[in-house]
């Protein structure tokens, strides 16, 4: 059975040997010169015996989303193939972006069933939960799968909030149905 | 011994703040200074006293400064004005812009920049206090004020100031020897490596001389090297206990 990797108690600082090539192999936040294995960061050694690899767990991490990371974004701009979004908060961190950082959703990455147009699954304002597929700047996002879309949206003839209504949203005011990608953590 | 009717060496040998030459100022670094930067530093080193401040790297504005291959670096070095004892003009002069190249080019050999495309590093320095030596001084707290923001870098930078007065070369050098001795020899290096990231000399400096001044320079880089480690790692643990003794 694999054992877990093993945290040591050093602290290491940028530039500080933390092995060598012909005991470990090379992990995230280290690069190697000369055959020595140097840290990036400050942070925690941390050894994997069995895979024999040596990572920097990070003790502060630059505020750019990572791969695969929830971010919530604000839809800034429209186009027919992609669509440009304000990164304003981490999920997965619990952190604000400030100032914010751009994205962008492919079409393609909008969702797993069919939309004619980008202009039919987001509108301008729109409130999105997404997944971080590059992390890039601009940051490439997915809202493929159903916990991800929209999370918040206002109308567009009344900018009243719209509620969630069955698998679109309905504007109770100017009584119309508006079709969005939905997550499934919609706010109303 | 004197230079420009200024006694900076006096007959003991001693300089005019009772250093030996190859001695330097008493130094305190505090990693994590403020608490809106993503990173800071705070250095003393004999009388200086300089915040250094790094936020990024975050988006570029104006977009056209971006570079799609490597984070762009800027640093902005400012003194305040009541850093020295005639006051400053708080604008901008030419040689806080001249020194705000210096020093980014100084820190930027040991960043990993192209980790990070499209985004700038932010590097925002302010000396608060001024008695000779400010730009490695400023240089040592950056290096620190990087680390602690969690950019990834092949080493930290220490500098150090070897200056000459009447034909002695003195390690860090203080306002008055600054203004009165014979020159001038700013050094940055990576410890880890050796390496020279900032040589800047003003004055004459036969070649001996230079070898001599590099090896005092790289005696006192190695002691703030500790220095900032020390920092960095003394941040880190109290941050840790108390996340510890918070679970």
């Amino acid at each position: 059975m694999a054992s877990e990797p093993q945290k040591t108690k050093a602290v290491a600082t940028p530039g500080d040997v933390v092995s060598v090539i012909e005991e470990y192999f090379p992990g995230k936040n280290t690069y190697t010169i000369d055959g020595k294995i140097i840290a990036k960061l400050v942070g925690i050694v941390v050894a994997n015996y069995d895979k024999r690899i040596i990572t920097i767990e990070e003790a502060y991490k630059p505020k750019i989303p990572q791969e695969g990371e929830i971010v919530y974004a604000i839809v800034t701009k429209i186009r027919d193939i992609s669509i440009t979004l304000d990164v304003f908060y981490i999920e997965t961190r619990n952190q604000l972006l400030h100032p914010p950082l751009t994205g962008s959703l492919h079409k393609m990455n909008i969702s797993g069933e069919y939309f004619k147009s980008t202009y039919d699954a987001y509108g301008y304002g729109d409130v999105l939960r997404a997944k971080v597929l590059i992390p890039k700047i601009p940051l490439i996002l997915a809202t493929r799968g159903r916990e991800y879309g929209v999370i918040l949206a206002r109308c567009p003839s009344c900018m009243g909030y719209l509620k969630k209504h069955g698998f679109n949203l309905y504007c109770p005011k100017c009584k119309k149905t508006i079709r969005r990608k939905i997550s499934s953590h919609y706010l109303i | 011994m004197r230079s420009n009717n200024v006694v900076l060496i006096n007959e003991e040998g001693l300089r005019v703040d009772g250093r030996r030459p190859n001695e330097m100022r008493p130094f305190k670094i505090i990693a994590g200074y403020l608490s809106n930067a993503d990173g800071s530093a705070y250095i003393e080193l004999g009388r200086n006293k300089i915040v250094a401040a790094v936020y990024g790297p975050r988006e570029v504005h104006p977009k056209y400064l971006a570079l799609p291959h490597r984070a762009t670096v800027r640093c902005r070095y400012s003194m305040a004005p009541f850093s020295v004892e005639e006051r400053k003009s708080p604008g901008r002069s030419r040689r806080e812009i001249e020194l705000s190249k210096v020093i980014r080019e100084a820190l930027e050999p040991a960043i990993f920049v192209e980790e990070y495309p499209r985004t700038v590093i932010d590097i925002f320095i302010q000396v608060l206090e001024a008695d000779g030596g400010t730009r490695t001084a400023s240089i040592t707290a950056a290096s620190v004020a990087l680390a602690d923001a969690g950019i990834p870098m092949r080493d930290l930078v220490a500098a150090i100031a070897v200056g000459k007065a009447s034909d002695t070369l003195l390690l860090d050098l203080n306002g008055i020897e600054d203004q009165y001795g014979d020159g001038d020899m700013p050094i940055a290096i990576m410890p880890r490596y050796n390496l020279v990231t900032l040589f800047q000399a003003d004055g004459i400096f036969a070649p001996e001389e230079i070898e001599e001044a590099l090896k005092m320079a790289r005696e006192a880089i190695y002691k703030l090297y500790e220095g900032q480690k020390e920092a960095l790692k003394r941040k880190y643990l109290k941050i840790r206990e108390e996340v510890l003794s918070s679970e």
